[in-house]
């Protein structure tokens, strides 16, 4: 009797593991195909959104030509969107980003944002930011205070290529409070930005409560952007908004202010660089003389002449470079300087003359 | 079925591109060809001897020593190379633009595109080409 007991628990329990592992396989097989398979739907899904894309309209019901069951499907057929979404914009971008919303797959991306797990925030950040999709902009937003870095920069990204210029605001304020690595992101979503991030990285720049951190990314952002064609209104303005950084006591700030200074500034903010010729730091007196050559008028001939005499190589190079910018009359002033002086000085002077195509009698 | 507009070559690497391309210009009336080289463009243009109205190509870093498609295309006599061509680029910035055009180009798209200003743009160039060769027609 105790034998029959115990052998029919035994058989329960090993049909239960079988059921299980039938189960198990069975909705593996269901959720993870083959790739041929997986293939197959998503190109099925790419005949019907590029049909659209010819005709230049989304059906009224997206839905009969792009329905999904499974959520592999639902990914296949988003890949297959945001793949096209990748190369069009305009007219084309919106057929996509009509498909993404019509579809459910916008709401869904905006639900994972909100999820416990870190890889669905991730994911869902990417797929907003490429969607095309101005609705994204507010959710992607709140996704830059997440907890995790990695959805953090990729939310910033996102915005930048949403051009989303109400985001410029938190996108600054983000310098405050995420690593290093994740600045470098924000920081390029800002640069691709270009002039219309100006206003407001000046103002972070000009900002006395900004940060150390915020202030060398902000200034980095600003040299980056520049104004080569002296076009962008803002930059007019920026002497004043740069000044505080040239004499902040942090090392980088003043070099990275003298360099934006010298990629956006003005003529009449050369009397700041001036400051920056004194500083105790080689790189901050470097980055002065090379934006002295870039942004000053000829008063700061004298100015780099002086520095050909700096202990520090770098230094004495970058300003023989930069006083070559200013044409036949520095290159007179570097003559007579090289008739008096000795050591770097004379050797800078030397190299701008044969730089120039002058002869020099030794 | 929409009427018969002309012929075009596709020249374009990236294979999605491509076939949005392709698709949309069928769809319009073109019959269209394509391919993923520089070489074989040259190869097809050379075999259809100046059937070909219009190539459309991105610029790529390229495969004849930095030479691009379209000045190719200009240096080869006759007809063929006389086919107008747009160059589809994600180079956008004045200066490279201009080094499309004095490369050969007609015209210019930046990338990432929208469909309906390629085929703006190709009815601009094919206009201008049109006007161009009755100007001729009419002076002799």
């Amino acid at each position: 009797m105790n034998y029959f007991i115990v052998s029919r628990v035994v058989a329960f329990f090993a049909l239960a593991n079988l059921a299980l592992v039938v189960y198990i396989v069975l909705r593996r097989a269901l959720q993870h195909p083959s790739d041929p398979k997986k293939n197959a739907r998503r190109a099925e899904y790419g005949d019907a959104l590029d049909e659209m894309l010819a005709s230049g309209e989304p059906p009224s019901d997206p839905t009969e030509v792009l329905s999904f069951h499974q959520r592999w499907e639902a990914d296949e057929l988003q890949s297959a969107i945001l793949d096209r979404a990748d190369l069009l914009r305009g007219s084309s971008l919106e057929v996509l980003t009509g498909v993404f919303a019509r579809s459910g797959l916008f709401e869904a991306r905006v639900k994972d944002l909100g999820s416990r797990r870190v890889w669905d925030r991730r994911l869902a950040a990417d797929a907003l930011g490429r969607s095309g999709s101005q609705d994204a902009v507010r959710h992607l937003a709140l996704s830059l205070r997440d907890d995790d870095d990695d959805v953090r920069s990729i939310a910033a990204k996102g915005l930048g290529k949403l051009r989303a210029v109400s985001a410029i605001g938190y996108l600054v304020s983000l310098f405050r409070d995420i690593a290093d690595r994740s600045c470098v992101s924000v920081a390029d979503t800002l640069i691709g930005l270009g002039e219309d991030a100006v206003p407001a990285l000046l103002d972070a720049a000009g900002d006395p409560g900004s940060s150390e951190r915020t202030l060398y990314w902000v200034l980095r952002c600003l040299e980056s952007i520049g104004d080569p064609a002296g076009t962008i209104r803002a930059a007019h303005e920026a002497g004043p908004h740069i000044a505080p950084a040239m004499t902040h006591e942090s090392e980088r700030v003043r070099a990275a202010a003298a360099s934006a200074l010298g990629r956006l500034g003005a003529v009449s903010d050369a009397q700041l660089l001036r400051v920056a010729f004194g500083d105790p730091a080689p790189e901050v007196r470097r980055q002065a003389a090379a934006a002295a050559g870039r942004v000053a008028g000829v008063e700061a001939v004298p100015w780099l002449l002086e520095l050909f005499g700096d202990p520090d190589f770098d230094v004495s190079y970058s300003a023989s470079r930069a006083l070559l910018s200013f044409g036949d009359g520095a290159v007179d002033a570097a003559q007579s300087l090289a008739g008096t002086a000795q050591g770097a000085a004379y050797e800078r002077a030397l190299e701008v003359l044969d730089a120039a195509g002058r002869t020099v009698a030794l | 079925m929409a009427e018969f507009r002309g012929r075009m070559l596709v020249v374009e690497e990236d294979a999605l591109a491509r076939r949005i391309v392709a698709k949309r210009f069928a769809r319009s009336g073109w019959s269209v060809q394509v391919t993923s080289t520089d070489e074989e463009a040259l190869e097809l243009l050379d075999a259809a001897a100046g059937d070909v109205d219009i190539v459309v190509t991105d610029r790529l870093p390229l495969t004849f020593s930095g030479f691009d498609l379209a000045k190719r295309i200009r240096e080869i006599p006759g007809p063929v190379g006389a086919t107008a061509v747009v160059v589809v680029s994600g180079l956008d910035r004045p200066s490279d633009i201009a080094s499309v055009l004095a490369a050969g180009a007609d015209g210019f798209v930046s990338r990432p595109f929208d469909l309906a200003d390629l085929e703006s743009e190709i009815e601009r160039v094919l206009k201008v080409r049109s006007a161009a060769d009755d100007g001729q027609v009419g002076r002799t």
